[in-house]
């Protein structure tokens, strides 16, 4: 994992530094004389060399300081924490969603292979995959906000202010993010339980008599579920980068909004600080992802 | 006899309106409701709350309901009205400008608002370490003299007409040390700020200790970032919003159909160019190339087809509203693809293929460039589109230099130095189509340091006639100004610049 984890910290720093863009014209605008944006440029230590600048930062990153922002000047880790919080609802909300609709269908279409049901599931699979994340979003705005008025277009609501308005925020964002997991869960767990439905344990279930539901929702599930897991745990990080789209289409608060802003101001630290961040999610969801699977299949050691 | 009758009808319309306008306010003061929360969508999130560091309209737009400057920009963007400076007067020479502030103003911490809070205010923006993209706008200013607590005088090093106008950018904070102004913003202004929840809100609560007796209407103010523009509409149609500060081009004509909603819009001080590197081959000392490009436009197109007719043909920087505008251009660029190819023929030298820099983030320069590249085929000459992230554009054309040809948007200020010095004097930052010309400066140099303005209208005058014969760039558009409300938001005035004043402002519900 801290292999993984350094290879990250490279990479972020790289790809920024790398990026087209002056912080200090975008601070001080394109009005700025050079004497003043050199001064900037000084005061950002942006004059000094790339590996001074990596080693500066990198200190700073493992004493758990990821800098301040050039732009509001806070501290990047303050700002990532008072936005994190929601994106991780987002993507938990979608991630269940997404898993309970998916796998649900997956296995519903798995059990009835070649009907109708299955059809449907698959068209609507491919569906969900296809679908690009803001198209979607927006349809879901058309329609909810705009033709049925039920829910908000945008708009976020602390849980503590009004847990209601809360939720109502909340439903759009998470199916806009859900819609491609579910799709992507769906085809995955039905050609799982395909599978599993073929192995002996299952015939000698369905030998000693029990019903066909209580073989495939409890016995063949669960056995079915590791590469749905493997699947979801890929998944996961595509799902925060959904995000980004999702919180800039719903004008959602969270770490993707802040992203995408820091990236249009120039805000270096702030664009390290999130994709680091982001990084060690995906890294550490992979790591449970990895752990789970000793839950469900106790033939899975690790040394 | 027509004269005459012209002064008439004039006199008639002018009976109407002063007799109609006591009763329109009359009927609008006995109709306003005070209270409410206005919701404001914004196209983005704002850089800072700071309005001695703000850069964007955004910052803008949301800082001046908190702040106030001594003078403000009138409605129509062509001159000043006074604000914390109750009058002014000008020495004859025009280098002393002294102001009688306003008494009994207080800023929302409590302070009074004194003579001193304007010298503070105008040493941080002179000072460099502070960092202030105001600074060059004072540049002008030798000193300035606190002559009691309610005058202030500003001594200029040398005779400067736009002075007044530049002012207007400059929002009094109080001098009580200890304020972090990024985050706890202190004004004068008609609002109070209350919170700024990054990507949240901006909420803003009615001052009641405001100056302007009985003023705001409004409880309050929040603002909300809605970056992606479907979303930003939607919340407006269905009522999540009052007011847009942006409104996509595309969906002004469906807003307009809506009975519940208004759409303003109003002649913009923004307008598009094709601008030219007269430094370097194949444009420099190339005037007939040049004019081949500005006769191959088709700003009517432009305007109707690719701004769905939000914009107009445009051939000067200063915009109509502006009192510098002119129509006594002698050489004014059409659309006429015989004449372009007879400028093109006799253009030395006479390249093949050109190159245009525009950048996707303003979508529109790109496809006016794909139109003039149709055009331009006509005549013989290739049009190459390169598209560059925008801060690279930035670099290779204003800071290198690193270009042929280039296209974008640009806007204005008030006084029509703004649209003219930084353009096109040498040396200048702004300068980006490198142009320079002796005569050009001094008619330019001459222009700013002249205070009496129907002198100044006719060297203006002047000064566009010099610049359509040199044609170190070519305009194309203006834009309009579109926002967009709710029916029971009333008494919003837009200006071309999406200037936000809701002192008056008030919600019919």
């Amino acid at each position: 994992m801290i292999p993984v984890l350094l290879g990250v910290v490279v990479a972020v720093f790289v790809m920024v530094k790398l990026a087209p863009g002056d912080p200090a014209a975008a601070l001080l605008g394109v009005q700025a004389t050079p004497d003043e944006l050199a001064r900037v440029r000084h005061a950002m230590g942006l004059d000094r060399s790339w590996p001074e600048q990596f080693g500066i930062w990198l200190m700073g990153v493992v004493h758990g300081d990821l800098g301040a922002s050039y732009i509001s000047k806070k501290p990047v880790s303050e700002l990532i924490m008072a936005r994190l919080p929601v994106t991780i609802e987002l993507a938990l909300i979608g991630t269940v969603l997404g898993a309970v609709v998916g796998i649900t269908a997956g296995v519903v279409s798995a059990s009835r292979r070649y009907s109708r049901t299955d059809y449907a599931v698959t068209i609507l699979a491919l569906f969900g995959v296809s679908m690009p994340t803001f198209w979607f979003g927006i349809l879901l705005i058309l329609l909810f906000s705009l033709y049925l008025g039920w829910l908000p277009a945008s708009g976020f609501v602390a849980l503590t202010k009004d847990p209601v308005k809360h939720f109502q925020g909340v439903i759009m964002p998470s199916l806009a993010l859900g819609i491609f997991l579910a799709g992507s869960l769906a085809r995955f767990s039905r050609t799982s339980m395909v599978e599993t439905l073929s192995l002996a344990f299952v015939k000698t279930a369905q030998g000693k008599g029990l019903a066909n539901s209580t073989v495939i929702w409890v016995h063949a599930l669960r056995n079915s579920l590791i590469p749905t897991l493997t699947v979801l745990g890929a998944q996961f990080g595509v799902l925060l980068g959904g995000a980004v789209i999702v919180e800039q289409v719903f004008a959602y608060p969270g770490v993707g909004t802040l992203l995408l802003t820091a990236i249009s101001q120039r805000d270096y630290p702030v664009v390290e600080g999130v994709v680091l961040v982001v990084a060690t999610l995906v890294v550490l969801t992979n790591l449970l992802v990895d752990l789970a699977y000793t839950w469900l299949d106790p033939r899975i050691h690790y040394a | 006899m027509r004269a005459g009758v012209r002064s008439f009808v004039f006199s008639l319309v002018l009976l109407v309106v002063l007799l109609a306008a006591p009763a329109a306010h009359l009927a609008s003061a006995q109709s306003v409701k005070t209270g409410g929360t206005l919701a404001v969508g914004l196209d983005g999130e704002i850089d800072t709350i700071d309005p001695l560091k703000s850069v964007t309209i955004v910052g803008f737009q949301v800082y001046t309901q908190i702040y106030e400057g001594l003078v403000a920009a009138n409605p129509t963007l062509d001159g000043v009205i006074p604000r914390l400076a109750d009058s002014w007067d000008v020495s004859a020479d025009g280098l002393t400008y002294t102001f009688h502030l306003h008494q009994g103003v207080r800023f929302h911490n409590g302070k009074d608002f004194k003579a001193e809070d304007v010298q503070s205010t105008f040493t941080k923006i002179m000072d460099k370490d502070f960092g202030s993209p105001r600074r060059p706008n004072f540049t002008a200013v030798d000193h300035l003299s606190v002559v009691d607590d309610s005058t202030v005088q500003f001594v200029l090093a040398h005779a400067y007409a736009p002075f007044l106008t530049q002012l207007e950018t400059m929002y009094i904070e109080p001098s009580t040390p200890g304020i972090d102004f990024s985050t706890t913003p202190v004004g004068t202004g008609p609002f109070k700020f209350v919170e700024w929840i990054s990507g949240q809100h901006i909420q803003l609560t009615r001052n009641p200790d405001y100056w302007q007796a009985g003023q705001p209407y409004l409880g309050g103010v929040e603002f909300r970032p809605i970056v992606e523009p479907s979303t930003r509409v939607v919340d407006l149609q269905s009522g999540n919003v009052d007011l847009l500060n942006a409104v996509p081009l595309k969906d002004v004509g469906t807003l307009q159909q809506d009975s519940h909603l208004q759409v303003w819009s109003v002649a913009g001080v923004v307008r598009d160019h094709v601008g030219f590197n007269n430094s370097a081959a194949p444009f420099k000392d190339n005037p007939n190339l040049r004019q081949a490009i500005a006769w191959a436009v088709d700003r009517q197109t432009i305007a109707d087809q690719l701004l769905y007719g939000l914009g107009k043909p445009a051939q000067i920087p200063v915009p109509e509203t502006n009192w510098a505008f002119t129509n006594e251009l002698n050489n004014p660029a059409g659309y006429d693809l015989a004449k372009a190819k007879s400028f093109y023929d006799q253009a030395n030298p006479k390249p093949s293929s050109i190159t245009v820099k525009v950048s996707p983030t303003y979508p529109d320069e790109v496809k006016m460039a794909e139109l003039m590249q149709q055009s331009l085929a006509q005549i013989g000459l290739d049009l190459q589109i390169q598209q560059l992230e925008w801060s690279t554009w930035i670099k290779d054309v204003v800071s290198d230099g690193n270009y042929q040809m280039e296209i974008v948007l640009i806007s204005g200020g008030i006084d029509p130095d703004d649209f003219y010095y930084q353009w096109l004097h040498s040396g200048e930052v702004f300068n980006l189509v490198k142009y320079s010309d002796a005569t050009m400066d001094q008619m330019l140099e001459q222009a700013r340091s002249t205070l009496d303005q129907s002198q100044r209208k006719t060297m203006y005058t002047q000064i566009a006639n010099k610049m359509l014969d040199d044609a170190p760039w070519s305009h194309i558009i203006y834009r309009q100004s579109v926002m967009a409300g709710t029916a029971d938001l009333k008494d919003f005035v837009m200006t071309g610049r999406y200037d936000m004043n809701f002192r008056t402002v008030w919600l019919d519900r």
